[in-house]
């Protein structure tokens, strides 16, 4: 558990009751969460997030973009991206982006967790590596 | 040495033969093969004379008596032989006076087509008939050698008539057997042209029955030109009635004639139409390249214009968009030109399909909307329900789960309701993939188990080859019949997912062991807002949209989904999966 504390996730959702309520659960199971709701460009610093949760449908900006943008930079390709979105098209898009993964809004929070779980202790164990596919 | 006629040297020649001709040949006659004088030739008066009745030039008539016979024998020899014949001895009384004469029959080559023969008449003696007689009786009664060479004389004769009676007798009897066969031939022309009349008569029958049945023709003929008027007259009616521009052109594209509706339309007189080239009218304002274009394509490739639409600004009526249908008639001479103004359809169209489109981004940004706040309240229901069941608030955790299970439905409902409007719209859209549809089942089985304390959800069968289909959209069928599994079999507490690997495709089978569904109720079980109720007519709750749009989607994507059923026994529902037709799948799946 004290390992999981240290872990980071960065929610990029625009819709403040989504955001609000991710950030509660998240907080709730021992993770720092940052939110980035701003419709502006993504832009990622050091220290990088150990997982991204991105909503797909953004206001003023596509987050198949920004996923195309973090999967195609170096820095930023090994960090985990799970899709939420009420798209039925989300496991192509998913796929077409290199999302590592997804889920359908609305969602049943334990299938979330499991999500997060896997890939955290994934990132545990073979965090130099780049990409997670 | 010849001699030309008419030089006094071949007048002397002619004297000269005429002469001699006259003094030293003997009288002769050439007839032809009908016993018929030709020419004569020398002083033939004492052999030939005409004889009384109608002129005839018949050898045998003109004979003198007692010398008929003897050319008539001699002459069938000749006829016979082709070879010279003579006669000698042959005694003519004549006037009292006894001649002695004999004659040669030469048939004459010089013709091969008719035979013709030359009479030679000679005399040998000549003595008065008294002096004859006297003669005789002296001679007879003095010389008994005269006598017996008289006697001599007669036997020969007598023996030369035999031969000439045989031959006669001969000649007769082929002449007979001639007349017999000519008799049978008669005979048998005769039954031929029995035959004949029978046959003209059986004719005669076959023409009168064709005269009748040509008469029927007619008629029929007459009624069928009264129906080509009539069908005419309708034709014209419709063509004058009709609202649609027509016009019916030459090939040189001349006006031929227009219905009423053509000058209504472009506000033009038949005057200023008629027998003018179609693009040349008014103005040159039918001179639209495409329509040329497509005018002569249709003559010279021989098929009919079919509707293609010309956008063309008219002078009087403004900016339209015709339609053009254009047919030929009467080989090729002349073109039936529909024009068809769909400007004010087209712009229906576009608005239609603006709303259409209007409508697209409405569905989706509705599923958005809709779906954004049931997702956090579901978030925070979960946290909540967390929290209290880590303080150990075991009552409130459970309200919260009550309260989730609530926003399911709500979730569930909305997502049919959304689901129906994109049927309705036509736009349910499908995203084809490859995936292992066992996985998809165990996953959707796994997330079923979560909904249900009572029930223990089987899998029997195992779908070895991956399928290509929505898997979303499948994965919806499954979680709608497993509920509906759940739903109607409250008392029993299993529920099997049966998986069927066929030639076709894969056949998914849902089991229940609840109320099952009465046969009437099957037959509407796919229709849309259909409820089923058990006997107590107690109704589920639900929109009665699950298995309409779970139906629409199986056969949206060629499967075909049915229920098996009894009851009291339970009901299965089955869908079929088919596989693609030699089709790449468009996607395939390597996320767990």
């Amino acid at each position: 558990m004290k390992e999981r504390r240290q872990k980071s996730i960065l929610i990029v959702e625009d819709n403040i009751g989504v955001a609000d309520s991710l950030v509660l659960l998240l907080v709730d199971e021992g993770y720092h969460v940052e939110l980035w709701v701003q419709g502006t460009e993504l832009d990622l610093h050091e220290p990088f997030p150990d997982l991204i949760l991105l909503d797909l449908l953004l206001g003023g900006m596509d987050g198949q973009t920004v996923c195309r943008q973090l999967k195609g930079q170096a820095t930023t390709a090994h960090i985990p991206v799970i899709l939420m979105s009420a798209n039925k098209r989300t496991p192509i898009i998913a796929q077409e982006v290199r999302a590592d993964n997804w889920v359908m809004k609305p969602f049943e929070v334990w299938s979330l967790l499991a999500l997060l779980d896997k890939y955290m202790d994934q990132c545990q164990f073979i965090s130099d590596q780049e990409t997670f596919e | 040495m010849r001699y030309e006629e008419g030089t006094p040297e071949g007048e002397i020649q002619q004297e000269v033969d005429r002469l001699l001709l006259a003094r030293y040949a003997p009288p002769s006659v050439v007839i032809d093969a009908h016993m018929e004088i030709l020419s004569v030739r020398g002083h033939t008066s004492p052999y030939l004379e005409p004889a009384p009745g109608k002129m005839s030039f018949n050898l045998f008539k003109m004979a003198r008596e007692g010398l008929g016979l003897e050319l008539r024998t001699a002459l069938a020899r000749a006829k016979k032989s082709d070879r010279p014949v003579r006669k000698v001895g042959i005694q003519l009384h004549d006037r009292g006076i006894l001649r002695e004469i004999s004659f040669e029959i030469i048939p004459l080559q010089a013709s091969s087509t008719t035979r013709s023969f030359l009479i030679l008449f000679t005399d040998t003696s000549v003595m008065p008939l008294s002096l004859l007689a006297h003669g005789a009786e002296q001679t007879s009664r003095a010389k008994p050698g005269t006598k017996d060479r008289r006697i001599q004389q007669l036997e020969d004769e007598l023996t030369s008539r035999g031969e000439d009676m045989r031959f006669i007798i001969e000649e007769m009897e082929g002449a007979n057997e001639e007349l017999q066969s000519a008799n049978e031939e008669i005979l048998s022309s005769n039954e031929e042209l029995q035959t004949l009349n029978e046959e003209l008569e059986t004719s005669k029958e076959e023409i009168q029955s064709t005269n009748e049945e040509l008469l029927v023709v007619n008629q029929k003929l007459q009624q069928r030109n009264a129906q080509v008027q009539t069908a005419r007259a309708h034709a014209e009616a419709i063509v004058e009635t009709i609202r649609e521009p027509l016009l019916i052109l030459d090939r040189e594209m001349r006006v031929q004639s227009a219905n009423s509706a053509f000058y209504a339309f472009f506000q033009v007189t038949p005057q200023e139409t008629e027998q003018q080239i179609l693009f040349q009218l008014g103005n040159g304002q039918w001179n639209i390249p495409l329509l040329r274009t497509l005018l002569e394509e249709m003559l010279s490739h021989k098929h009919n214009l079919m509707d293609h639409e010309v956008e063309h600004l008219f002078p009087h009526i403004g900016l339209k968009i015709i339609r053009l249908n254009a047919r030929r008639m009467e080989d090729d001479q002349l073109v039936l030109l529909a024009l068809e103004d769909i400007t004010e359809r087209k712009h229906l169209e576009q608005a239609q399909q603006h709303l259409m489109e209007q409508r697209e981004g409405f569905l989706g940004i509705a599923s958005h909307e809709l779906k954004t706040p049931v997702t956090s309240m579901k978030i925070y229901t979960q946290t909540l329900q967390r929290r209290f069941q880590k303080t150990g608030d075991e009552q409130a955790a459970s309200f919260l789960g009550k309260v989730d299970e609530q926003l399911n439905v709500l979730i569930w409902l909305i997502s049919e309701l959304l689901d129906l409007t994109k049927i309705e719209a036509g736009q349910l859209p499908m995203y084809q993939e490859q995936f292992d549809l066992l996985t998809l089942v165990q996953d959707t089985v796994e997330t079923i188990h979560h909904t249900t304390t009572r029930h223990q959800i089987h899998i029997e069968g195992n779908a070895i080859s991956p399928v290509v289909a929505d898997r979303g959209r499948i994965g919806q069928v499954l979680t709608n019949l497993l509920s509906n599994a759940l739903k109607y079999s409250p008392l029993a507490d299993i529920v099997l997912v049966k998986l069927y690997q066929e030639e076709h495709g894969t056949t998914i089978g849902v089991q229940d062991f609840g109320i099952g569904i009465e046969p009437a109720e099957q037959v509407h079980l796919f229709e849309r807002f259909f409820r089923v109720s058990d006997e107590q007519h107690i109704t589920f709750p639900g929109l009665g949209l699950g298995l309409y749009i779970s139906a629409q989607i199986v056969q949206r994507q060629g499967g075909q989904i049915w229920v098996d059923s009894a009851v009291g026994k339970g009901s299965t529902f089955f869908f079929t999966i088919p596989h693609p037709p030699l089709a790449t799948p468009t996607h395939s799946k390597s996320h767990p």
